[in-house]
């Protein structure tokens, strides 16, 4: 077998006995279900959500990611040790990592709003959506996680980056767009706020879920730019492919460092 | 928005003003008319047409239409049975028409016919079995009826074509009162029903399907001008300019059509008071719904839908004064209920649901209440353009309301303000609608709840419902 595929297992078998995760599972559920029961409707309910999941996925994809490298780092020194290739230690450590925080999203958030959806049909599509980018915005902060971790040698100051990342990233980042855009002449504004809002992967995600629940609203927007963009699916296309990059583009720069860094 | 807007508004008062000009005695019609409306303007003069018609009662009170009963039951001995087949003796209806006696009935064999413009102008009742066609060959209007008590059933009617000199209509109906056109089935009528100074008609079930493309190549499905005590009822009405269209129609009445994807208004009306809309489903219309310069309507029950984009409304209320407007749904459109110089009304018992803008309220509206309302799922529910706001809301239920009712009696006990922070910025700078539903924006807005600073001083509802209200039957 794939050495990359067994670390992969090994890991994720060992992060999913973590008491963690369990917590992660818990609480995603507890958030899903108590809005599913407050609000009769489901699609109220996923728009709901989508604050709660904009802000705990990204938080706890980066500071479950950063803690659990700088944890590994003795395990890496000792299968390096072995005939372990770097390559395949860090592919299989990110697999091991954020495959079982993608199925714990699915699971804590899925199973409550596919339960739902399948008695409210009409909210399908959201839920669909909604679970799609959730799953996204976690592997996407992994990657930034494993970035954050191969950079910084300390594990403190790690951590601490880590959580200025996912600051910035979710409210600091919206502010200054917001100063930004309300200062400046708006005429020119629509492509260079779309594509400011495309180089936050939060922002990305963000997005994506407005064109779910916001349609009526993006539509009132005169501008041809937005209206091109959230008119049809090319807006949905490229913030995927967005958010796609946002998971690749990280992860291919921390395996470069982790290849040429001294553990 | 406001550019489209006020071209949208300057086109629709223009013509209208035209008019008016026209029909106080200047006789030089403005260059903005058509030349067929420069027409009406002189041959139906308003002093007259108004002082006759307001002395008839009111449709709703009405026992029934006199002559139109005596058309529906089967031909007595004094009224004779004319039969038009492609293949009989009679093979066109405009002879028939002339054969016929007034009162006669004409049945309308199946098949196809394509024959100048028929007008009638006697008392007949023109009915098609098996739906016969009519067809204009994309170059005439298909029926003229100048005559009273005119009824036309159960036809197919088609290709009337597009004219830019002419308002064509399949079935134009000039000055004639108690006419009946029911069950009909026009497909690419330039209009599709046209009534010029007509009363008491009705116009009921039928399916009008337009073939237009863009505003400028299109008519109105059903356009009605200077008539009153009309009856518009069960009709469905796609692909036209506007659906429906009214300008100077008093005391009329229009109730459980549907009309959808039209190029324009869904309805539209001007300088129509007194009507009654009830029961009427507006969708994907190209701007909704525009109502204006009219008071003592009442709009009841209505739906309002899926009418997206910059410029498009739910209903769009500019200079409405003294109505009511009740029980209706407005869902997913851009802006649900737009107003804007409307005063002394009642907005009672609506849903507002997943809406850009549930309501857009302009600062030149006095004296409206906004009462037991429901708003869910509106991405802004009220936004404005003024810190002083001159309308009361009252009893409303919010689905974002925060606030607690400690003594149990279904009103929350802290006031609820509707207007977000972030509908401000979004106004101000329109380009921040990408930053909806930020964790910053919650924040704002938060922030502005707990000590309200920007936001309208007395945009308030002291007593917000906690629980979102039935609507009342109607």
């Amino acid at each position: 077998m794939n050495v990359a595929v067994r670390i992969a297992r090994y890991e994720s078998r060992d992060v999913s006995r973590g008491r963690w995760l369990v917590v992660y599972v818990v609480l995603l559920f507890g958030l899903a279900q108590t809005l599913l029961a407050l609000e009769a409707d489901t699609t109220r309910a996923l728009a709901g959500l989508i604050n709660v999941v904009l802000i705990v996925v990204p938080l706890v994809g980066l500071l479950f990611g950063t803690l659990h490298m700088y944890g590994a780092r003795d395990f890496n020194r000792m299968l390096l040790a072995q005939p372990v290739g770097r390559r395949e230690l860090f592919n299989g450590l990110y697999a091991g990592v954020a495959l079982p925080l993608a199925g714990a999203t699915i699971l804590g958030l899925g199973l409550p709003l596919v339960v739902a959806a399948l008695r409210d049909p009409s909210a399908l599509a959201g839920v669909a959506r909604f679970l799609a980018v959730a799953v996204v915005l976690t592997l996407a902060s992994v990657s930034l996680s494993f970035l954050t971790s191969v950079a910084i040698r300390d594990r403190a100051a790690g951590m601490g980056v880590a959580v200025l990342i996912w600051l910035s990233l979710s409210v600091l980042y919206d502010g200054v767009l917001i100063v930004a855009a309300s200062t400046l002449p708006s005429a020119a504004l629509e492509r260079p706020a779309l594509i400011m809002t495309l180089l936050n992967p939060i922002d990305t995600a963000r997005v994506l879920l407005l064109m779910q629940f916001d349609g009526a609203a993006l539509m009132g927007y005169t501008g041809a730019v937005f209206r091109n963009f959230f008119g049809g699916a090319t807006g949905s296309v490229v913030a995927f492919l967005t958010l796609t990059a946002w998971i690749v583009l990280p992860l291919l720069l921390a395996r470069r460092i982790f290849r040429r860094s001294d553990l | 928005m406001h550019g489209v807007l006020a071209r949208r508004l300057a086109s629709g008062t223009v013509a209208a003003i035209g008019v008016l000009v026209a029909s106080c005695g200047t006789g030089a019609p403005s260059a903005f008319e058509t030349a067929d409306q420069a027409a009406h303007a002189e041959h139906a003069p308003m002093e007259h047409a108004t002082t006759d018609l307001e002395q008839r009662p009111a449709p709703d009170d009405r026992p029934g239409i006199p002559d139109s009963e005596s058309l529906e039951t089967e031909p007595t001995a004094a009224r004779t049975v004319l039969i038009v087949d492609p293949a009989g003796p009679l093979s066109s209806i405009g002879e028939a028409v002339r054969a016929a006696a007034p009162g006669s009935r004409i049945l309308v064999k199946p098949g196809v016919y394509t024959e100048p413009t028929i007008v009638v102008d006697r008392p007949v009742t023109i009915e098609g079995e098996g739906y016969p066609t009519i067809d204009g060959e994309g170059e005439r209007q298909l029926f003229e009826v100048t005559s009273d008590d005119v009824r036309i059933t159960g036809l197919a009617l088609r290709n009337v074509g597009v004219s830019y000199v002419q308002d064509r209509a399949a079935i134009r109906v000039e000055r004639a009162a108690r006419c009946e056109i029911d069950h009909n089935r026009i497909h690419g009528g330039f209009f599709a029903i046209y009534l010029a100074g007509a009363t008491d008609c009705r116009v009921t079930d039928n399916h009008i399907v337009g073939t237009g493309a863009a505003e400028t190549d299109s008519g109105n499905g059903i356009h009605a001008w200077n008539s009153s005590h009309i009856v518009i009822e069960s009709n469905q009405i796609r692909g036209h300019r506007d659906g429906i269209y009214f300008e100077f129609v008093k005391d009329s009445r229009v109730s459980r059509n549907v009309a959808e994807d039209n190029i324009r208004y869904g309805l539209h009306f001007m300088f129509s008071d007194r009507c009654r809309y009830r029961s009427n489903s507006f969708r994907r219309n190209g701007a909704g719904v525009a109502v204006m310069y009219t008071s003592d309507i009442e709009m009841v029950g209505n739906r309002f839908e899926s009418n997206q984009g910059s410029a498009a409304f739910g209903v769009l209320l500019k200079d409405i004064r003294d109505s009511r407007i009740a029980d209706n749904e407005f869902r997913e459109n851009s802006v649900g209920l737009y107003a804007e110089g409307f005063d002394r009304t009642v907005v009672e018992g609506n849903d507002f649901v997943r809406n850009g803008r549930a309501i857009r309220l302009l600062s030149n509206s006095a004296e409206t209440q906004f009462v037991g309302n429901n708003f869910e799922g509106n991405t802004f529910d009220v936004t404005t353009n003024s810190r002083r706001v001159r309308s009361s809301f009252e009893g409303n239920h919010w689905d974002g309301y925060g606030g607690y009712d400690l003594d149990g009696d279904g009103v929350g006990d802290v006031p609820h303000r509707p207007v977000r922070l972030f509908a401000l910025i979004a106004e101000r700078s329109p380009v921040t609608t990408v930053l909806l539903r930020s964790f910053f924006v919650t924040l704002l807005d938060w922030t502005e709840r707990v000590v309200p600073s920007l936001t309208p001083d007395n945009l308030v509802d002291e007593r917000p419902a906690m629980r979102p209200l039935d609507r009342s039957a109607t």
